[in-house]
């Protein structure tokens, strides 16, 4: 099983995925004629077309091939993924969607700007959601590239640079229309998609749900295939954690990354400006928390099935669920799996691409700079920018080759939670914050956990050599980056007071 | 949609006669259940020939707006529905045929005037369509006063679409409602059982590599084990409480109106 070659059916099949995208990019260019149109779809979007877009944003490739991979072939410790990576959704929605909604125009920049006045802050949160954006695009671009490889016979270069410009145009024609159609149907077509696995596996088993996973808890023998042979674990051990996480603090350090770090993901953030009330947004994220739970425990009997059938490929951990395909349906499935894993890629960097074009073109070329020109020159701006940033997302796709998908997703929510999150909350529940407690904090959350990652065993060799011995740097960045945001707004109040009154004189 | 069978064609070009036609068409339509179709047409080249271009500056035709938008605000207002129809080509032409096309009932345009002087002439375009139409035509003229209460309104709606108002940082309508604080409790459940799931989960990492017990989400339960039981149980109490939440939150805002 370790060699693949050209899949004509698979092919086809992405071809007509890839053509009725484009199709609908070009269509819906026509109705962007603003730069509202661009950013944020003009704030008309249905709240549960929305919700479903969340769902086809949020699960990226790291969820859909990446998880099922990880439940292959470390069991418990892959559905723990699942299970942060959902649990984030529920700061997003109680505290974050409606006041979120309520405040700013197009970004979360425009929010901090409303609060404190002050242009720094928005140039640094900008910046912020910048580096958090390439940071999550840099896995997708790879696993892109990985899964071009095997499913259609083509190069890994070849086809993170094929994903990166159909990507391009999609965002570029008509920028957050495209994206949320596109997102829209991918988020359907994905939960489908696990659907029909899932009930293929267990028909095929023949056993119902519960007694699929009583099955391998109560297996006295795992088989897990490696590069090196076959491992075999007693069902009790492959169904508990601790088979991929042996440092409990290192797993502790991604719970609470995978927890906080959802609701700061700025291409999740930008998303709750595209609708057009504050109770829509709610609602949409009600529909994206309904739609990723089912997917994710879904996930759980894709991972399963794979290892349960044997459908394993030690050397691309990320082809579980569509080799999985292959053996419950055939060519035909399989070809409709890979094309919808492509659709989930294109849909993430699409939207990931928005919300960094959205902070350049936006955020510090419009309002940081001033540059506010006619709605036809921002729009064109707004597109270069988006060019650009897929241009760079190809280049570092292609420069981290070989670079575990899953691990850099939970990385860059890390990165995420450490650098907004702190700031994000104070802005909206804390009087007492200033805006040099905010940069601070971003700046402090951002560099610290950058920094740490270098520093770590994944950047330093092993664990003996490397000054931080956890791979994850939540469990120190996060709580840090609170510290200061709200150290240096005590330290920085009287200087605020005047501001403080005005804005307290204005609410009501 | 029964009570639409009233159709009122509404052609604009943003001019102040069209702001002006506007005004009324959207009184007719909410006094008779009407639906509006907004009609813009885009001059082919032809048609653009130098003495309409002339003639439009020099009755300074153009409010500097966007008639579609301001018919579509205008009607949104009064709960009016509408549909906005683009075409292209010569403009008397273009409005007879959508004319026919949409059944309308009646047309209702505004005539070329000077700046904000209603009645001192009626344009070549009225004139055209009155000829040709095959329904009732309303050449609408307004009072001076309601005449400049349209045009403000069109400056002020302009205005909003240049620059939009700077955003007032005021979320306390939904901080300090009674259901963002039951979410704030349901979040705090929530962040308990999933801190108590990881340290569990923690906990059982630790014990599996230093002790000798069996590790907490080992031991089997329910065909399962403590570990997926526990795992099933956070997934669906966060589906369970958005869902159950928002039920919540919409019933809260119908009774107080608003959102």
């Amino acid at each position: 099983m370790a060699t693949y070659s050209f899949q004509p059916i698979a092919f086809g099949l992405f071809v007509v995925f890839v053509g009725i995208t484009i199709a609908i990019s070009i269509y819906a260019s026509r109705r962007v004629r603003t730069a509202g149109h661009y950013y944020v779809a003009g704030g008309g979007v249905k709240w549960f077309v929305n919700g479903i877009a969340f769902a086809g944003d949020y699960l990226s490739a790291a969820s859909f091939l990446g998880i099922a991979g990880l439940i292959a072939f470390s069991g418990y410790d892959g559905f723990i993924y699942a299970i942060g990576f959902l649990a984030g959704w529920v700061i997003a929605l109680f505290l974050i969607a409606e006041p979120l909604r309520k405040i700013g125009k197009y970004t979360f920049g425009d929010a901090l700007a409303a609060k404190f006045k002050d242009r720094r802050v928005r140039l640094v949160a900008s910046i912020s959601a910048i580096v958090v954006s390439v940071f999550y695009l840099i896995p997708q671009m790879v696993g892109a590239g990985s899964i071009v490889q095997p499913l259609l016979g083509l190069s890994y270069e070849v086809g993170v640079l094929i994903v990166g410009l159909i990507v391009v145009l999609i965002v570029a024609t008509a920028g957050m229309v495209s994206t949320t159609w596109v997102q829209f149907i991918k988020g359907f077509l994905l939960i489908f998609a696990a659907l029909a696995l899932t009930i293929g596996v267990l028909l095929m088993a023949g056993f119902g749900p519960v007694q699929f996973i009583g099955h391998f808890v109560q297996n006295p023998a795992v088989t897990v295939p490696t590069t090196h042979g076959n491992v075999t674990y007693p069902g009790d051990v492959f169904m508990s954690p601790g088979v991929k996480y042996k440092d409990p603090w290192d797993f502790a350090s991604l719970a609470l990354a995978l927890f906080l770090g959802t609701a700061a993901l700025p291409h999740i953030l930008i998303r709750y400006y595209t609708v057009p009330k504050p109770s829509d947004a709610r609602k949409s994220t009600v529909v994206a928390i309904v739609a990723i739970g089912a997917f994710y425990v879904l996930v759980l009997f894709l991972g399963l099935g794979a290892n349960f059938f044997g459908t394993l490929d030690p050397t691309n951990q990320n082809l579980a669920a569509p080799l999985l395909a292959q053996y419950v349906g055939g060519e035909w499935f399989f070809a409709l799996i890979s094309s919808i894993a492509f659709a989930t890629i294109l849909g993430t960097v699409s939207g990931l691409i928005m919300a960094a074009s959205g902070a350049i073109a936006h955020d510090i070329y419009t309002e940081y700079f001033g540059r506010r020109g006619d709605d036809k020159k921002t729009l064109r701006v707004s597109k270069i920018t988006a060019i650009a940033v897929g241009l760079v997302a190809i280049a570092l796709g292609i420069v981290m080759k070989g670079q575990n998908v899953a691990f850099l997703v939970g990385l860059a929510f890390a990165v995420a939670a450490s650098a907004n999150l702190p700031a994000l909350l104070c802005m909206l529940f804390w009087k007492k914050a200033t805006s040099q407690g905010i940069i601070a904090g971003i700046i402090v959350g951002l560099t610290l956990s950058i920094g740490l990652i270098i520093v770590s065993p994944t950047f330093m060799g092993t664990t003996g050599q490397a000054w931080f011995s956890l791979q994850n740097p939540g469990i120190v960045s996060i709580p840090a980056s609170f510290a200061v945001t709200i150290g240096v707004s005590l330290a920085t109040q009287k200087k605020k007071n005047g501001v403080k009154n005005e804005e307290a004189s204005s609410t009501g | 949609m029964a009570n639409n069978d009233y159709t009122i064609l509404l052609p604009t070009d943003g001019s102040y006669p069209a702001i002006a036609a506007t005004v009324r068409a959207v009184e007719l339509a909410r006094d008779r259940k009407a639906r509006i179709y907004i009609l813009k047409v885009v001059e082919s080249v032809a048609a653009a020939g130098m003495e309409k271009i002339a003639e439009d500056s020099a009755l300074m035709r153009t409010a500097g707006i966007d008639g579609v938008a301001y018919a579509k605000d205008l009607a949104a207002k009064a709960n009016v529905l509408t549909e906005v129809v683009y075409r292209e080509g010569a403009v008397v032409g273009e409005i007879i045929k959508a004319a026919t096309e949409f059944k309308a009932d009646i047309i209702v345009m505004g005539s070329s005037t000077i700046k904000g002087i209603p009645g001192l002439y009626l344009g070549s375009v009225s004139r055209g369509v009155i000829k040709e139409a095959p329904c009732d035509v309303v050449v609408v003229k307004l009072t001076e006063e309601e005449m400049k209460k349209a045009v403000q309104l069109a400056h002020d709606i302009a205005a909003a679409l240049k620059a939009p108002p700077p955003a007032k940082f005021d979320i306390s309508d939904i901080t300090k409602s009674k259901k963002f604080r039951v979410g704030t409790i349901l979040l705090a459940i929530y962040g308990f059982t999933y801190a108590i799931f990881i340290s569990v989960a923690v906990y059982s990492i630790f014990i599996k590599f230093h002790g000798s017990e069996t590790p907490i989400f080992s031991i089997r339960t329910l065909n399962m084990n403590v570990g997926l039981v526990f795992g099933f149980a956070v997934i669906f109490l966060a589906i369970i409480m958005a869902v159950l939440f928002n039920w919540y939150a919409g019933r809260s805002e119908k009774k107080s109106g608003g959102n």
